[in-house]
């Protein structure tokens, strides 16, 4: 049996990582440059020319007046063709680098399942699947994360975490940098003491962000829900290669199926901003109604909704939304969680808004929650 | 069984549409080089050390901090004549 790993950060390594060959690297360097590259062009040309637009036409023009004017700009052309020129390719590098090894990750997966497993999985075949989520391809990672070929596929699993490093380190963010823990540090600075028996992170993919509560909460009982039986596949035998116990189950973040009041501590590693506003909410009530009485609910994900976000950065927010395969991301950076949470049933004053900054990075998480009472 | 979801259309920025058919195929070719320059760097460094450069030595490389900065600045050079689009007049 694996010996449980002591942190989990963007560097953790483990048996279902797949290697990456000389030319793998290559390619994959050449992309995370060029996305390095892309990020300091958007934040020096792009911005500059943003700002003088925004002089040009007034300083209360209304966003999408400004973007207008800017898409008009050839380096506004330029920029956004290699930028999503670049995400196409680390798809098409990461696909390759995955489907060559599916035989030995599929080896790897197999020494994991059985008796001795700390953890579970628990698919559900006959779950229905939200149309939102069927159709579309996150980031446009291939199949999106409903990909399941059958047949204990995991490719949605290890695409996202391959996916979501590379993206991120292009993005900026730092090599020890991990949601999960900026969650834990949150919870450890604003609610020390606290000690959770029975902890569950609501849509959990690959259970990359997962696995930092079962380190952080060693006595807990950890579960993790996702509506992707390709993540799950893949977070089981991840998990179980890391020595953390935890329990995956197939089930829908707004109806998880498990009893009222059965867990201290409800978590979410940057779900809000890839569901419909509708199902944000219904996230709200589950995690109400998961809530023990005392329980504490903590959402983790990008900072689109600070009052003081300045409006290049919101330039980009939109940007994604219409460029990257991120439909929901303009709902969330409109939509109160604060609020939902409020309508969910947790009083006012109990419910919380907050900024985390990442360890090595230059961003900050949003975090918002609320404790029952 | 689920193939999955299809990456949504992407705009065309450009008013002649070639002209972004060859950003992409920029983009492919300066992958395929650095996929190159990554063999060859470990092809020389294998020999510089007098040790046979097997396939299996190849991959087992590790190249060292010195080689990313080289990848890093030939990308900067690549991506440098973005940044004379600042100079043009945007059309408005």
């Amino acid at each position: 049996m694996s010996k449980p790993v002591a942190e989990m950060n963007r560097s953790t390594v483990h048996a279902l990582s797949p290697s990456q060959s000389c030319r793998d690297r290559g390619r994959q360097s050449f992309i995370f440059h060029a996305k390095r590259q892309l990020g300091q062009f958007a934040r020096s040309t792009l911005q500059d020319e943003f700002e003088r637009s925004r002089v040009r036409v007034g300083a209360d023009v209304e966003g999408s007046e400004t973007s207008l004017r800017l898409d008009r700009h050839p380096a506004f052309a330029v920029w956004s063709a290699l930028n999503i020129g670049s995400q196409q390719q680390m798809w098409r590098a990461l696909s390759d680098m995955v489907t060559r090894q599916t035989g030995q990750l599929n080896a790897a997966a197999e020494a994991f399942w059985g008796g001795a497993a700390k953890g579970s999985l628990q698919l559900a075949p006959d779950l229905e699947m939200p149309d939102y989520f069927i159709e579309t391809a996150y980031h446009g990672q291939p199949g999106g994360y409903c990909l399941d070929r059958g047949d204990g596929d995991w490719h949605a699993g290890a695409l996202q975490e391959a996916g979501g490093t590379l993206y991120s380190r292009g993005a900026g963010t730092g090599k020890k940098d991990s949601k999960g823990q900026a969650v834990v540090r949150f919870i450890s600075n604003t609610f020390p003491g606290l000690m959770p028996e029975r902890v569950i992170d609501l849509g959990c993919g690959y259970g990359g962000q997962t696995g930092n509560y079962a380190v952080a909460f060693p006595e807990a009982e950890i579960h993790g829900i996702d509506l992707g039986a390709g993540l799950l596949r893949y977070a089981h035998p991840r998990a179980e290669a890391l020595g953390l116990p935890i329990h995956f189950r197939q089930a829908c973040a707004s109806a998880t199926g498990f009893p009222d009041a059965s867990f201290d501590l409800v978590v979410s590693n940057i779900l809000l901003h890839e569901i419909p506003r509708h199902m944000l909410e219904g996230v709200m009530r589950e995690s109400f109604r998961l809530l023990k009485p005392g329980g504490l609910v903590v959402h983790q994900d990008v900072p689109t909704q600070r009052a003081d976000t300045p409006p290049f950065q919101q330039w980009l927010s939109s940007w994604q939304v219409a460029h990257n395969d991120e439909p929901f991301w303009q709902t969330f950076a409109e939509t109160s969680v604060a609020e939902a949470l409020v309508l969910a049933g947790f009083p006012e004053e109990a419910v919380f808004e907050a900024y985390q900054p990442q360890v090595d990075g230059p961003l900050v998480w949003y975090m918002v929650g609320a404790r029952k009472p | 069984m689920k193939e999955g979801a299809q990456p949504a259309d992407k705009p065309i920025y450009f008013e002649d549409p070639a002209i972004q058919a060859l950003y992409q195929m920029v983009l492919v070719l300066g992958e395929e080089l650095a996929a190159t320059r990554e063999q060859l760097h470990a092809l020389i460094a294998l020999c510089e050390e007098g040790k046979a450069p097997s396939a299996e030595a190849i991959e087992a490389f590790v190249p060292d901090e010195t080689f990313d900065l080289e990848r890093a600045d030939w990308v900067e050079r690549l991506l440098e004549p973005l940044e004379r689009i600042k100079q043009s007049p945007s059309r408005s």
